[in-house]
């Protein structure tokens, strides 16, 4: 292999990475739900009707790739409009596999089943933080 | 919480969460063990990294679509709550209607089983008794009722 190819390979996989890291999307999981929670704010209910939030859930959530769709994610599975309890969590995301026509989450494809469990967790453990530490 | 909670309260609160029934069946239906679902959940709670497949103009236009989706969801449930408020409202309008029908009926029984000679000729009632003043008003139209040949 020539000093150019090498570089070039190189490049290859500098750009590779470039890609993977910009499909990453990572932010601090606090100021985004309060984010969503003032950005919401003005919804009248926000809040405090958990039909409501089935009802959001199923507007934001109407096929497998808006799982790949952070801000609709976790703006779906925010602790606030699911009035920060487990059992509303878990139907919410019941709701949300229902709303794709899935019975189990293991159906999706892994990227949006590893994002799906990843904002579960994020909202469980800001739910956790609530009742548990305080 | 203000301050990142410390190691030992991690442990002690993913203990908490390992024993609610709650935490189990998310778990489940996420598709993965409980183990798996707790063992990094600090750190997706403290920074959550997710797969990203949004073009530029969907993350330009997601505010507008989630404010637009909690708009219809909770408007929806607004409405549906005030139909069913609306339908409980009329029950309960019948339901009080019914009741005063019965109390009258039963109150016209319970003067016709005290003085049944007299009705027509003006029974005598407590004016303090409620149930009292509806006989007096039914015995003063039976009496203002013109008579059948």
């Amino acid at each position: 292999m020539g000093f150019f190819d090498f570089i070039g390979r190189i490049g290859e996989g500098v750009s590779k990475l470039a890609s993977t890291v910009s499909n990453f999307f990572s932010t601090k999981v606090e100021p985004f739900f309060s984010g969503v929670s003032s950005l919401l704010g003005d919804v009248q209910g926000f809040g405090k009707s958990l039909e409501g939030a089935w009802g959001t859930l199923k507007e934001l959530i109407k096929n497998p790739r808006d799982l790949l769709n952070p801000q609709k994610l976790l703006a779906a599975l925010n602790p606030q409009a699911l009035l920060g309890e487990f059992a509303n969590l878990r139907r919410g995301v019941e709701t949300l596999l229902s709303a794709l026509g899935l019975k189990s989450a293991s159906e999706l494809p892994p990227a949006a089943q590893e994002n799906l469990v990843r904002a579960a967790q994020a909202s469980a453990w800001q739910m956790a933080l609530e009742r548990y530490a305080a | 919480m203000s301050a990142p909670p410390s190691t030992e309260q991690i442990e002690a609160i993913k203990n908490r969460m390992r024993e609610d029934p709650e935490i189990q069946r998310l778990a489940k239906t996420l598709g993965v063990t409980l183990e798996r679902f707790l063992s990094d959940i600090e750190q997706q709670g403290e920074s959550v990294a997710l797969h990203d497949a949004t073009t530029p103009e969907e993350k330009s236009r997601a505010e507008e679509e989630i404010h637009a989706a909690a708009e219809k969801g909770y408007g929806a449930a607004a409405e549906r709550q005030a139909t069913l408020q609306g339908r409980h409202d009329r029950a309960a309008t019948a339901q009080s209607a019914r009741r005063e029908a019965e109390a009258l009926a039963r109150a016209g029984g319970v003067a016709k089983k005290a003085a049944p000679e007299k009705l027509g000729t003006g029974a005598v009632v407590a004016p303090e008794d409620p149930r009292g003043q509806q006989i007096k008003a039914q015995v003063t139209a039976a009496r203002l009722a013109p008579r059948r040949a």
